[in-house]
């Protein structure tokens, strides 16, 4: 960007600062200036235009200083762009794409792309038919999500969503598929922290890192979403899949509400402006499965909304519910019972994740959740101090070996391959006849083996592959079981 | 402009710069306070003219004088001030940079000169700068036109500045 002298003598056009209120500046002048066009003050300082009347042009600005009365502003002919490039890889970025921490310079992308785009039409877009590996059998099993899905993580405070989410970014890091983190508002140790995971577990060069600290100014947290997107399109673009997390919603919501209160929008429910739904929605449409010119490519874009105790019907909550293709609830009570992820089965939804399930895996879904539903008529009516019978004893004996199963350390990401393996052997109770635990130290093994020995991974995928239902699959694993067991532990 | 504006063009016609308006408008505001005050007080306008300005004092009683209003009438007088405030308020502004201090009459030829090849109802906001060397800087409606000599010497060595260094 070039300096504000150099504008006014370019464009020959010229503003004044009327009024300022907080982030929200209004400006007089400036007669051919266009909205979300960057304009700049006499001070340095960048704003972006919101709105236009009359006589007046509202310009959101993204500095902490404040903008005194009567200073003077000058267009720049550009809109808010973010730069776009590979070297976006490994980096903490703000929503100008500038490095967030001053001690982390780099050299920025030259190409740079508009932050405001039109979603592309329907006819870019396709079914979304492959599932994306979480590496959680929790979730991989029970609540699959696809690629290109837009499922919301919904929960409390300290419930794990962030845990879960890291777990899934690990394992699509893995895989090679970028993923980009928008960290909205955050404190700057969890910041930190989270870019030391993602180095720790060495997949730092396939994430980018778009984030604000809750001290940062408010137009530069608001604009991170966006920010975000538009760097995921980039990546879909240049033929990757892409994996965005926006952490999270309910705070990008607080900042659009004071944004719009200082900008005397009308208030509408809990304060929120009326067009919060468009707000976060026409950020939703801009994730899905889409056919490029590098073939069908997806945005999987995972927004996280904080609930209050545990309250699903809040207002932010239930509009993002509505805009995207299912939810996650984690629950604080199922975490409070040691339950990692502490997803809730019976009220988490997935509209399009089992649609990228194969015959198989919907079979075992199935009987998952038929056996929790069992289970938790059981433990209810256990609960009236009834003598349970045996078989009851047993159902329920099982429930806690498939839940223990479910409950991985945070820092495991099983394939998924090997999850419809174990819990097949599971199922029919060979694990439990080996003494082996289906979880710690055995399972971590187990891991190792199918991801270092191609071998066995190979007649793994393939009996999976060849399976239709969980029948079926208990049969091979009745006959050959035992040697696939050994072949995988010893 | 305004219907509120011709009414009043006369006194409108003679404020020229911004100091001028402001302290216009600060008279005005201090005769309204007053005429509410003197409801209570029961004295008269010649009083509250006289602790104003005696060249506002003189416009408005010419003002008076020339609408035939009656003085008496209180709240006649009131809308009547309030009108001419807003009056006031729709005069445009042009925005000058000049390198001197420009003295009342240089503003008096100005102000002519945008009368005639403009229209009337302007006035001026002028700012000095000696970093401009000569001639002026123009903001007006948003648009910003740099006629200084600043600019033009800096304009002519960018443009000439092979041809300036040669000659040397």
């Amino acid at each position: 960007m070039k300096d504000f002298q150099y504008y006014l003598d370019s464009i020959a056009e010229i503003g004044f600062v009327e009024k300022a209120f907080g982030a929200i500046v209004y400006v007089t002048g400036l007669p051919t200036v266009k909205i979300d066009e960057i304009v700049l003050f006499e001070t340095g300082s960048i704003g972006v235009v919101q709105s236009l009347t009359s006589d007046l042009i509202e310009v959101l600005i993204f500095t902490k200083e404040s903008i005194t009365h009567g200073s003077r502003v000058v267009r720049t002919n550009e809109t808010f762009s973010v730069p776009v490039g590979m070297e976006l890889l490994g980096k903490t970025i703000d929503s100008f794409g500038n490095p967030l921490s001053k001690m982390n310079p780099f050299k920025k992308p030259t190409k740079s792309r508009e932050i405001n785009t039109p979603n592309a039409g329907i006819m870019s877009r396709k079914t979304i038919a492959r599932q994306l590996e979480t590496g959680i059998p929790a979730v991989d099993l029970i609540m699959p999500i696809g690629f290109g899905q837009r499922e919301l993580i919904l929960g409390d405070r300290k419930t794990g969503k962030t845990s879960f989410l890291m777990q899934t970014i690990l394992s699509q890091a893995k895989q090679k598929h970028i993923c980009v983190y928008a960290a909205i508002g955050k404190k700057r140790l969890d910041i930190k922290n989270l870019e030391d995971f993602f180095k720790k577990n060495k997949v730092f060069d396939q994430i980018v890192l778009v984030a604000t600290g809750f001290d940062d100014p408010i137009g530069l947290s608001y604009m991170v979403p966006y920010s975000a997107m538009t760097i995921s399109e980039y990546f879909r673009d240049e033929g990757y899949d892409v994996l965005l997390v926006l952490d999270d919603l309910t705070t990008h919501a607080k900042f659009y509400r004071e944004l719009a209160l200082l900008g005397k929008r009308f208030p509408g429910r809990n304060s929120y402006p009326g067009d919060i739904f468009y707000a976060h929605a026409k950020l939703m449409e801009r994730a899905g499965n889409f056919q490029t010119s590098k073939g069908e490519k997806a945005i999987t874009c995972l927004p996280i909304a904080e609930t209050i105790q545990g309250d699903l019907s809040g207002y932010i909550q239930t509009n993002i519910m509505s805009m995207t293709d299912g939810h996650l609830y984690f629950d604080s009570d199922l975490f409070a019972k040691g339950r990692r992820p502490a997803v809730n089965p019976f009220l988490s939804v997935t509209r399009v994740g089992r649609q990228t399930q194969s015959s198989l895996k919907r079979s075992i879904n199935r009987e998952i959740l038929s056996l929790f539903t069992i289970a938790e008529k059981m433990q209810n009516f256990s609960h009236f101090g009834a003598e349970l019978t045996e078989s009851s004893k047993i159902t329920l004996a099982f429930n806690d070996q498939v839940v223990k199963f479910l409950d991985q350390d945070s820092s495991i990401a099983i394939p998924v391959n090997l999850q419809i393996i174990l819990f097949s052997m599971l199922w029919d109770n060979l694990l439990r006849r080996k003494n082996i635990e289906p979880v710690s130290k055995d399972i971590d093994k187990i891991i190792e083996k199918y991801n270092t020995k191609p071998k066995i991974k190979s007649i793994i995928d393939e009996i999976v592959t060849k399976t239709e239902t969980l029948n079926d699959m208990l049969k091979i694993i009745s006959e050959k079981g035992d040697i696939l067991l050994s072949l995988v532990k010893d | 402009m305004d219907k509120n504006t011709l009414m009043h063009l006369d006194i409108v016609e003679s404020l020229r710069t911004i100091q001028d308006v402001d302290l216009f408008v600060r008279d005005i505001d201090t005769l309204s306070q007053m005429l509410f005050d003197l409801e209570a007080k029961d004295t008269s306008l010649k009083q509250a003219l006289d602790l104003i300005s005696t060249e506002s004092a003189a416009k408005i009683t010419k003002l008076f004088w020339e609408k035939q209003l009656d003085t008496n009438d209180r709240t006649a007088v009131t809308e009547f001030l309030k009108t001419l405030k807003t009056s006031i308020g729709q005069l445009k502004i042009i925005k000058l940079v000049l390198a001197f201090d420009p003295t009342r009459k240089t503003i008096e030829n100005i102000h002519k000169f945008v009368e005639k090849n403009i229209e009337k109802g302007y006035i001026f906001d002028i700012e000095v700068s000696e970093d401009i060397l000569g001639g002026t800087i123009i903001m007006f409606n948003g648009k910003y036109n740099d006629f200084s000599l600043k600019k033009s010497i800096e304009d002519v060595f960018k443009n000439k500045r092979e041809e300036i260094l040669k000659r040397n």
